[in-house]
């Protein structure tokens, strides 16, 4: 409709999520509008990403060394192993400044539904880990979804003669009341429910 | 065109994440049969639909049809969660194959009151599924007898009670899907074997209330013969195979 590098660009930007075609105009216009370093930058960040962005070796994180700076670091936990199905759960876990251990990275979680199976996930992988290290303790941290739920339930019966198996709590968000909370949160809520 | 509102009974067969917050459903409706919705930023946290919106979920949804495809939930009460059946590993794959056979077989927005009944009873039966009868999840008698009820209400109801090909009422040996029915030893080439149990048993299957499945009492044999009427059935039918069948 404008040009066909405009319309490539505008293209390109509709295959992020989230971003249909309208957004994809905005944006391709304010590129359009910026200096030109400033549009190169930013197509420098992309190359630069997918250049030099890979996968940890060991836990499957995001790095850009073979192993990243959490397996690296000695002064973390290493007997412990804290499982997510995502990089972008590790940030969320990060942030807490609550965990010390390590972290692994499942790449998604089982749904038969979608035809994800145990072979497409990082399980092999974890098992492992959990073979070769001294791991202790080995916390699942997948997303209380059913396909995360499901996943949980998978790991914690092939790793529960091993190793010390947990799951991350379910229940109230803190700083919510109790009469907006949906029925199974606050029933997961009641039977977690703890000594004091 | 203004859109509109309703209230419907649905079930939630299946929720994909998309956007950054959002998650697509396929529901299976009273009023609308299959209708796909966007949940908008049940995600996140402090999102008013919580855990409500989970695959299995029974709820009585609040949806606006707008112009496109996809209608919008607005508004969510729980009828039954489910939970028992989400969390635990076996109910959850039979749950499962239920849900992929109502996404396969009833695809339309078209309303069907019996199918809806038969999820909603299958559901309730799941729940209630006995603790010691386990095999296979996809020879579980409950989740073989829902299958063979949504065959029949779909119009795949095989024949069994006599030769397809020829009316003869004994010595059926076999089930041919692309004939429809049991077929007799003259007729029984490119049929897969089919015993006088195992017909027996798809009767009883096909005959019993969903929460007595079980009670029918089918053996292993049994079950993996009605279990291969209902994939040849789909294959021929539907051209499609059940990814959590082989999962």
């Amino acid at each position: 409709m404008f040009s066909p590098s405009v319309d490539n660009l505008v293209n390109q930007l509709t295959r992020l999520p989230g971003v249909g075609s309208r957004t994809a105009q905005r944006l391709a216009f304010h590129i359009l509008q910026r200096p030109k370093d400033e549009a190169l930058a930013l197509a420098s960040a992309l190359e630069e990403v997918k250049e030099r962005v890979r996968f940890c070796r060991e836990c499957g994180n995001l790095t850009e060394e073979e192993v990243c700076v959490i397996c690296l670091d000695q002064r973390r936990d290493h007997t412990t192993i804290c499982v997510v199905e995502q990089p972008v759960d590790v940030i969320s876990l990060e942030r807490t400044h609550e965990y010390r251990g390590l972290y692994h990275v499942l790449g998604g979680a089982l749904s038969p539904l979608d035809g994800v199976e145990p072979s497409d996930l990082r399980i092999d992988e974890l098992m492992r880990r959990v073979e070769q290290n001294d791991v202790r303790e080995i916390v699942l941290a997948t997303n209380p979804t059913m396909t995360g739920e499901a996943t949980a339930a998978f790991l914690a019966d092939r790793l529960r003669d091993r190793v010390r198996v947990t799951r991350l709590a379910s229940g109230l968000p803190v700083g919510g009341d109790l009469e907006y909370a949906d029925e199974v949160t606050l029933g997961r809520a009641l039977s977690g429910r703890r000594e004091m | 065109m203004r859109g509109r509102s309703y209230k419907t009974e649905a079930v939630v067969l299946r929720s994909l994440r998309f956007s950054e917050a959002d998650r697509i459903l396929h529901l299976y409706t009273l009023e609308r049969g299959r209708v796909g919705a966007i949940a908008k930023g049940i995600r996140k946290t402090k999102s008013r639909f919580g855990a409500r919106l989970e695959p299995l979920s029974h709820v009585e949804l609040m949806l606006h049809e707008g112009s496109g495809e996809l209608q919008t939930v607005t508004g969510v009460d729980l009828i039954h969660s489910h939970r028992v059946s989400r969390e635990d590993p076996y109910r959850l794959n039979v749950g499962l194959i239920g849900l992929e056979a109502m996404l396969r077989l009833f695809g339309e927005p078209e309303a069907n009151e019996r199918a809806f009944t038969a999820l909603t009873r299958f559901l309730d039966a799941l729940d209630e599924l006995p603790d010691g009868e386990r095999t296979r999840p996809a020879e579980d008698a409950l989740v073989l007898s829902f299958q063979l009820k949504l065959l029949w209400l779909s119009g795949y109801l095989p024949h069994l009670t006599s030769c397809i090909e020829c009316g003869a009422t004994d010595d059926l040996v076999g089930f041919s899907a692309r004939a429809g029915g049991a077929v007799c030893r003259l007729h029984r080439a490119g049929s897969i074997g089919l015993t006088s149990e195992g017909m027996a048993g798809i009767e009883a299957l096909l005959s019993t209330p969903l929460a007595d499945a079980h009670a029918a009492g089918l053996g292993d044999r049994d079950r993996r013969e009605a279990l291969a009427v209902i994939t040849t059935s789909y294959e021929e039918h539907g051209g499609f195979r059940m990814r959590t069948v082989s999962a």
